[in-house]
């Protein structure tokens, strides 16, 4: 008996050495051709075009070209590949041909979306994003000018690939931030409408248009209804979105106080929108109650702003500003585009369930009328460093 | 007849670990999805309401243990329904933990392969867990339990990275209009969860090997509330940050643990997260294994478990092949039949036999007094 015991234990050995090998769709990162942007559109043949930019990882150690290399700090190369086919799987697989290596999607941060792909619908296209096992739904989604493509070639001055400029033009807490989850959250939701960044490149300096700049800015966003585009709106129009949509973070707003020449800007740190609906009647009406806070960080006018009365009359022309914006966009969007971007429907529909089960089917027609009331509250809590303006002080003498 | 097989010894807490890991370990991957598809914004007040399937689970296994301490249900249905029948009602069980076992284990081999190793043949990824599983099995019920004590922190940790780390990310909101269409659809919710909460009755497996008699219903009592807490705090985490998303996915908790992203670099989580899953999984797959082997051999009237270990195995890893074609046909099955087909076995014929057993006690007490 004793004899077969080693035997035994070999055996058991042995069968923990097959194990050890590992899964066996193990993937090496010098496998891998890692993609941190990607760009859906349209061709005009019909196809989608898929391009990616991707990060390409050297082996460690590296071989004697790296050697003289060292002071670069580490700026990886990206480079752009595309491919076209019926949709963005087809296209991967056809962009897999072109590359040696294994497409790679976990790192991906940002996937534009052109605009001719926009005008037909994104839904489609989007829908890859959401089921592939691969995928995220915490990437960045954008939208921009056919061929969009051409974003992805940028190579930044600043940040190492385009696709992480554009996430981070986002995270700058200034414009609209949208992920795959966003998008999908306000595509399922009541009001079907869905605002997406739009994306483009720095137009060049006057003069020096051979000179393409290259560097990436985010102006204003597309407006989507259902997935199709229906328009565009600017940075501005965009600020009074985001304040309805509660999605303000900090703000700069400069006003022009009364029977002054200068002008005051005030640093907004704090904001909360609270959307009010209120049904009476016929009437859909909504309030839009807003309650910010800042601080004066420069002041061109002769007033002392630690004057309590200043500050009081202050507080009054930033709120009228801030009614103004958003009226603005609530001209171009509610009346113009008749796009639900604010959130009204779900704030209706949490509040008065069973009348909103009436409309739902004609939303599209009651949401142009719905009379909104605007009423900001903004407290100025600190002057800033100091009292009185240098221009004061020109002036006293 | 009532000799025990098993001759290790666990403490009550030990076992309240076990079963607390037993369901949760499935429930968190498949259940806030079901429920919140039947429920929407409602979709918090499912386990509540469903916890009262578990805590009578527990009262009716305790019960029956009470009245047959050394016995497991294979044991006290010879002795309550008489040889023949029982039999028959033992063979049942038998073969409903069998299948259910099949199914635990193909829902953890599903998750894996339609997440993580895509190409990795089903029958490799099942038949390791049921290697380890085996050797825990073998190891009998003390090595489980020390194993699921072992684990339990870990669990904890997992729920509390999902549920801290998402907070910046989620909105109140979606939680309204509360009770839009009136309590029906939260009570449809908590169908699933009561199937997954009739599981307590396994603990007729584990309760004679317990050493503090007087604890196991404190602490069976104490799991079904440590399951609710889970599951209400990782279906409601995952339900504010996607909102009517969530019914959508197939497994909204990992698309919640994938879009965790901290200050920029606590994010890609969701390896280490399945990780600790995976602990889980093993503690359910070696839970429901070990009563198929008890089950097997106690109704055989073995004398010795052992040796059915590694035989129950193979048949549990083929029973996890035959249990769905796919991953839409396992999930359609556990959102419909699946919670009634574990309901009708785990609770209502162990009440039947309850009810049987108490009549048979009073009407021999009535006897005797007579006598």
């Amino acid at each position: 008996m004793n004899v077969f015991l080693p035997i035994r234990k070999m055996m058991w050995l042995g069968m923990c050495v097959m194990l050890l090998s590992g899964c066996w769709d193990r993937v090496e990162v010098n496998d891998l051709a890692l993609v941190v942007g990607t760009v859906v559109d349209k061709k005009e043949n019909g196809n989608v075009e898929l391009a990616v930019e991707l990060i390409i990882p050297q082996a460690a150690g590296g071989g004697s070209d790296m050697m003289g290399g060292g002071g670069d700090g580490g700026g990886a190369k990206t480079y752009v590949v595309a491919a076209e086919g019926a949709d963005v799987a087809d296209a991967i697989r056809k962009l897999q041909e072109k590359l040696p290596r294994k497409i790679f999607w976990a790192h991906n941060m940002s996937v534009i979306f052109g605009e001719r792909l926009l005008r037909e619908g994104i839904g489609g296209q989007l829908d890859f994003f959401d089921r592939y096992y691969a995928t995220r739904k915490q990437y960045y989604v954008f939208a921009a000018k056919s061929p969009a493509s051409a974003l992805l070639q940028a190579t930044p001055p600043v940040g190492r690939s385009s696709g992480e400029v554009m996430l981070n033009l986002t995270k700058t807490e200034v414009g609209v931030e949208m992920t795959v989850k966003d998008v999908l959250q306000m595509l399922n939701s009541d009001a079907h409408a869905v605002i997406l960044p739009w994306i483009e490149q720095n137009p060049a300096v006057p003069g020096e248009e051979e000179k393409q700049d290259t560097s990436l800015r985010v102006s204003g966003v597309a407006v989507l209804k259902k997935d199709k585009i229906v328009g565009r709106i600017d940075d501005t129009i965009t600020r009074g979105v985001m304040w309805v949509r509660n999605k303000v973070k900090t703000a700069i707003v400069t006003v022009k106080p009364k029977g002054t020449k200068g002008k005051v800007s005030v640093e907004l740190l704090e904001a909360d929108t609270k959307l009010v609906p209120s049904v009476t009647g016929g009437k859909w009406k909504m309030t839009v109650r807003i309650k910010t806070e800042g601080n004066v960080i420069q002041n061109t006018t002769d007033q002392e702003i630690d004057n309590p009365n200043v500050t009081k009359k202050l507080e009054k022309d930033i709120e009228r500003d801030i009614q103004r914006v958003i009226m603005a966009s609530l001209d171009q969007v509610q009346k113009g585009m008749k796009a639900d971007v604010f959130g009204f429907a779900e704030a209706f529909h949490r509040q008065y369930p069973d009348r909103w089960h009436k409309v739902k089917d004609r939303w599209d027609e009651v949401f142009p009328n719905v009379e909104v009331k605007v009423a900001p509250r903004v407290s100025i809590l600190r002057p800033g460093m100091t009292n009185e303006s240098p221009v004061t002080e020109v002036k006293q003498p | 007849m009532n000799s025990l097989l098993e001759k290790g010894k666990i403490s009550a807490l030990q076992m309240g670990v076990m079963m607390y890991k037993t369901i949760v370990a499935t429930e968190i991957l498949f259940v806030p999805a079901v429920i919140s598809k039947y429920a929407q914004q409602d979709m918090w007040l499912s386990p509540i309401w469903a916890s009262v399937m578990g805590f009578f689970t527990v009262f009716v296994t305790v019960a029956l243990n009470r009245l047959y301490p050394e016995c497991t249900v294979f044991q006290y249905s010879e002795r309550i329904l008489g040889k023949v029948p029982g039999k028959i009602l033992g063979l049942l069980f038998l073969l409903f933990y069998l299948h259910v076992s099949g199914i635990v284990l193909r829902q953890y081999g599903s998750f894996i392969i339609s997440v993580f190793l895509i190409r990795t043949p089903l029958f490799v990824v099942l038949g390791s867990m049921v290697l380890v599983s085996a050797y825990a099995v073998r190891g009998g019920v003390e090595v489980m339990g020390r194993a699921a004590q072992i684990f339990v922190p870990f669990l904890v940790l997992l729920v509390m990275i999902i549920t801290l780390l998402l907070l910046p990310e989620m909105d109140l909101n979606h939680l309204l209009p509360f009770m839009e269409k009136g309590i029906k659809p939260s009570l449809l919710g908590s169908i699933p969860p009561q199937g997954w909460l009739s599981e307590y009755f396994l603990m007729t497996f584990l309760l004679p090997c317990v050493s503090d008699r007087k604890n196991e219903i404190k602490w069976g009592m104490v799991s079904v509330v440590a399951v609710i807490v889970t599951l209400e705090a990782v279906s409601l985490a995952t339900y504010l940050v996607f909102g009517k998303l969530t019914e959508n996915f197939i497994f909204p908790v990992l698309e919640a643990g994938r879009y965790i992203s901290v200050a920029g670099f606590i994010e890609h989580v969701e390896s280490i997260l399945t990780a600790i899953w995976v602990m889980g999984m093993f503690v359910k797959v070696t839970v429901f294994y070990y009563a198929v082997v008890i089950g097997l051999s106690q109704w055989l009237n073995l004398s010795d478990p052992r040796p059915v270990v590694l035989p129950t195995g193979f048949l549990i890893v083929v029973m996890a092949i035959w249990a769905a074609p796919n991953l839409q046909e396992m999930f359609d099955f556990i959102a419909t039949t699946y919670p009634f087909y574990k309901i009708t076995v785990q609770v209502l014929i162990p009440t039947v036999l309850l009810l049987i057993a108490l009549l048979r006690k009073n009407l021999r007490q009535v006897a005797e007094g007579k006598g």
